[in-house]
């Protein structure tokens, strides 16, 4: 579950719930290397709550919103590739064994 | 949409057996790599034992010992995938390809466990009898999910309880899917890690001012003997560089014979090696595409649900007070 709160212009900070630095810090590094993004951050308040505060502040040309789902997306397309490279490598590898 | 540019990693597959993986994930950043270790131990789903029904135990252990036990046992996961845990979704079930009628998944499966201890004879003598994980009968509707090594002959099952004659284990295990972020017994894993691979820069000219037993003494230093000296042209080399430590001990060394700087070390940028270990419930390389599987689920469910949060309009306009209770 996603929820957020706006902290001033451009800036919103997201409450993932259920979530830990497995999304927060690389959704945090993809955002970074964005030019639309000014700032972005994450913070796990508490380690026994299963909560992070993601907080993005962008230039205005998009909204954080857009930026995280941005970001989102470029993480999700690398897993797809990934994948695939990891798969054909692998039965390449399973390959070369037999010969 | 705002100029994140996807990276796509290299990958690299440098060894494999049945049990482990080792592999390069390269051009990628840290955080990636973590992310997918951290996805590979708490978030590919497996089958484990998850509830039992004791309908008679009368052995040393007691009914709470041998759940566990049972729990632990590696239980073959291959086909997880037909399977639904109790925290999954109702989706739109999945669709057969031959008959067009929709699958309806899994949920669990029965293993029972009947086992009596009996005087000698049948057992070659012995006055013990073992229960191990041969012993349990497996769901007959559903064969292929067993215990690791079910009945392979020459290989040691596992071993949940002894009896004496007289004790007996009764008992029906409840096999359902889930996560290793529950509980500890649904991890694929043995060990999941990656290292960062150093490279190494050896100065030749540097050292060649000094003397054989110097230049032995800087290779012992390293208590990782990653150096050696090259026996024909007395040359200090590297030996393994993938067993370094970064433990720095070689570069202090060099600087205390006074050439400090002769041999440098870095961490090669944007290079992981990751070791995949299973269990035995999961082959290795299932477990890393099941971990990119699992990672880009989330990123799906986190921008369906990023994208319901804070309208556009609610965003240009300072919102409302509709914030969450969290921050109230």
């Amino acid at each position: 579950m996603v929820t957020s709160a706006e902290e001033a212009d451009n800036t919103v900070t997201f409450l993932l719930q259920d979530e830990d630095h497995t999304m927060g810090a690389s959704l945090v590094d993809v955002l970074n290397r964005s030019s639309n993004v000014v700032f972005a951050g994450y913070t796990i308040p508490h380690p026994s709550e299963r909560k992070v505060q993601l907080c993005v502040q962008t230039n205005g040309e998009v909204s954080p919103k857009d930026a995280v789902l941005a970001a989102a997306e470029t993480l999700a397309k690398m897993c797809d590739s990934t994948k695939k490279l990891f798969r054909s490598r692998f039965e390449e590898f399973g390959n070369t064994m037999q010969e | 949409m705002s100029g994140c540019k996807s990276r796509n990693p290299r990958v690299n597959i440098l060894e494999h057996n049945a049990e482990s993986i080792k592999f390069e994930l390269r051009e990628t950043h840290l955080s990636v790599a973590n992310a997918l270790r951290r996805v590979m131990l708490s978030e590919v789903p497996t089958l484990a034992i998850d509830l039992v029904e004791i309908h008679y135990n009368n052995t040393v252990l007691n009914d709470e010992f041998i759940t566990h036990r049972l729990g632990l046992i590696p239980i073959v996961s291959t086909k997880v995938d037909k399977f639904r845990a109790w925290y999954e979704e109702d989706e739109e079930d999945d669709i057969d390809e031959q008959t067009g009628l929709p699958i309806d998944p899994l949920t669990e499966v029965e293993f029972t466990l009947d086992v009596l201890g009996r005087e000698s004879e049948d057992n070659d003598g012995e006055e013990t009898t073992v229960v191990t994980s041969n012993d349990i009968v497996l769901d007959s509707l559903h064969p292929d999910v067993a215990p690791i090594n079910y009945k392979v002959e020459n290989v040691k099952p596992i071993v949940i309880v002894k009896l004496r004659p007289g004790q007996a284990i009764s008992l029906k295990a409840t096999v359902r899917k889930g996560i290793g972020k529950d509980h500890a017994k649904w991890n694929p894993c043995a060990t999941a890690v990656f290292r960062v691979p150093p490279a190494i820069r050896v100065n030749q000219q540097m050292l060649s001012g000094l003397s054989d037993a110097q230049r032995q003494q800087l290779v012992d230093s390293c208590p990782s003997r990653c150096f050696r000296v090259n026996p024909d042209t007395k040359e200090v080399e590297v030996q393994n560089a993938d067993r370094y430590t970064y433990d720095d001990e070689i570069v202090r060394k060099a600087e205390l014979l006074g050439v400090g700087g002769a041999i440098l070390v870095r961490e090669k940028p944007e290079h992981f090696v990751f070791t995949v270990e299973t269990t035995g419930s999961l082959p290795p390389h299932q477990i890393v595409l099941g971990a990119l599987g699992t990672l880009k689920k989330k990123l799906n469910v986190l921008s369906r649900d990023t994208a319901r949060v804070l309208g556009e309009q609610n965003f240009r306009e300072g919102g409302g007070d509709g914030f969450p209770m969290e921050y109230a």
